[in-house]
């Protein structure tokens, strides 16, 4: 039974699900050239509005198109094309309600989030990406270790229902 | 060989800057490419000329002074995010009275090797260049930007610190003839070639926006010793400055000065003038 539901949860894409902008800080570059390459990459992407940059700070604050289907993987392959590596990826959520304890899962489009930290009363949540290529590579080790407690069990009966879609690791914030 | 007092404290002035100054350091090197590669789907548009005042042979044989320019237009693409390929044509008066097409040459890198951090990276890369030229050779002095027809082979390293960026390349060049003519017996047909280079930022101090020109200082040594016939030895300093502009323009304003060598060569300094213009996501 609980079965069925899962399938239909996939099936619907959840469709209020609403990311509204993410902070992206970049690693590798120093330069002002270097950023403008890595911004004019991200704009070629369809759900990107408007992008900030902090120049300084190597970061880029973008907003999403509303109604607009975000893959997070394409941030990622963006910055690399650039020549350079994602070092944080941050996005805001507003209204959530989590499908299942633990961990708590996010369907979006084509793609699952896998919580960490979850806070079911707070209207928006900022999620930080987790996986490799998302965070610089001595920040991963750390956080493997958070990463280990949030993986479900080889035994569980999602498994084979997530094998289709992308799946993230997020920490909430 | 001499190492003239001035130059020798411009060079030490400069590397006290590279070493002690507290700023962003830049890998667009002058004379040597970085580790790193230009976007993929960028395209840039270079032209470069460089002048000097020097010998060229003529037809009586013997060597006239005179001002010489070798114009250089560039084509670079960015494949992917991992290869990279140049593309350059010479255009001179090097070998000529007249300005003359006086050979290609194809660049090529690939990034085999990345560890980034937050404002820091090292990187690695393999080339290889093809060059071809059309002109008889006078001088034991090996390039393959404009001189010689050959293969260059090598690796290139780049480590950016943060406050500094630190380059090393190193290749080996086969000689083959050029183009219509024999290459001489003095020209070895195994040689290494190798530079060192050091860039860093000094302006602005705080970026704001993408208009903020930047200015970059650079120093760089170029070393050429043949493996086979002659013993050719040939050392060069580079010290140069760049300015950045809008993101996306750059000119570069270099000095190219011989600190040793035992070889014959069209001059012994010379001037360099760049200006750069990259299309970020000009193919699709």
């Amino acid at each position: 039974m609980k079965n069925i539901f899962f399938l239909l949860l996939l099936s619907s894409s959840i469709s209020y699900a609403q990311f509204t902008k993410a902070e992206l800080k970049a690693s590798g570059l120093t330069c002002s050239m270097c950023n403008l390459a890595t911004q004019k990459q991200l704009q070629t992407l369809n759900f990107i509005d408007s992008i900030v940059p902090d120049l300084e700070l190597n970061a880029f604050h973008i907003y999403f198109k509303q109604q607009a289907a975000i893959d997070f993987s394409l941030i990622k392959k963006k910055v690399e094309d650039a020549g350079f590596f994602v070092a944080e990826l941050k996005v805001t959520y507003h209204k959530y309600e989590a499908f299942r304890e633990s961990p708590p899962l996010l369907f979006y489009d084509q793609s699952v989030l896998f919580i960490h930290s979850f806070d079911n009363r707070k209207e928006q949540q900022v999620f930080k990406f987790i996986d490799e290529g998302f965070v610089t590579s001595k920040e991963l080790k750390k956080l493997n270790k958070v990463k280990r407690t949030m993986i479900l069990q080889s035994n569980s009966k999602e498994l084979p229902l997530l094998r289709s879609l992308k799946m993230y690791y997020v920490l909430a914030e | 060989m001499f190492w003239p007092n001035n130059i020798l404290k411009q060079i030490f002035v400069l590397m006290f800057l590279i070493f002690f100054h507290q700023s962003f350091a830049q890998e667009l090197f002058v004379i040597s490419e970085p580790a790193s590669n230009m976007p993929a789907k960028a395209l840039s548009f270079r032209i470069t000329d460089k002048l000097m005042n020097g010998h060229r042979h003529s037809i009586s044989g013997k060597n006239e002074n005179l001002i010489m320019h070798r114009i250089v237009p560039e084509i670079a693409i960015g494949l992917n995010k991992k290869v990279n390929i140049r593309i350059s044509a010479f255009l001179a008066n090097y070998y000529q009275p007249s300005m003359q097409l006086e050979g290609f040459n194809c660049y090529v890198k690939y990034r085999f090797f990345s560890k980034d951090d937050v404002h820091r990276h090292f990187r690695m890369a393999a080339f290889s260049r093809v060059a071809i030229a059309n002109h008889p050779l006078y001088f034991r002095e090996i390039n393959l930007e404009g001189d010689n027809t050959g293969i260059n082979n090598g690796i290139v390293a780049t480590q950016l610190l943060h406050k500094l960026a630190l380059s090393v390349t190193a290749g080996h060049v086969y000689t083959l003839d050029n183009i219509g003519d024999q290459r001489p017996d003095f020209v070895a047909s195994n040689s290494l070639n190798y530079t060192f280079s050091a860039g860093y930022l000094l302006l602005p101090f705080k970026y704001k926006n993408y208009n903020q020109p930047n200015l970059n200082i650079y120093l760089e040594m170029h070393g050429r010793n043949s493996l086979s016939e002659y013993n050719t030895n040939i050392y060069d300093v580079f010290p140069a400055v760049q300015l950045i502009l809008k993101s996306y323009m750059r000119i570069d304003l270099g000095y190219r000065y011989q600190i040793k060598s035992n070889a014959a060569r069209n001059a012994y300094a010379g001037f360099l003038v760049r200006f750069e213009y990259n299309i970020f996501n000009a193919l699709k």
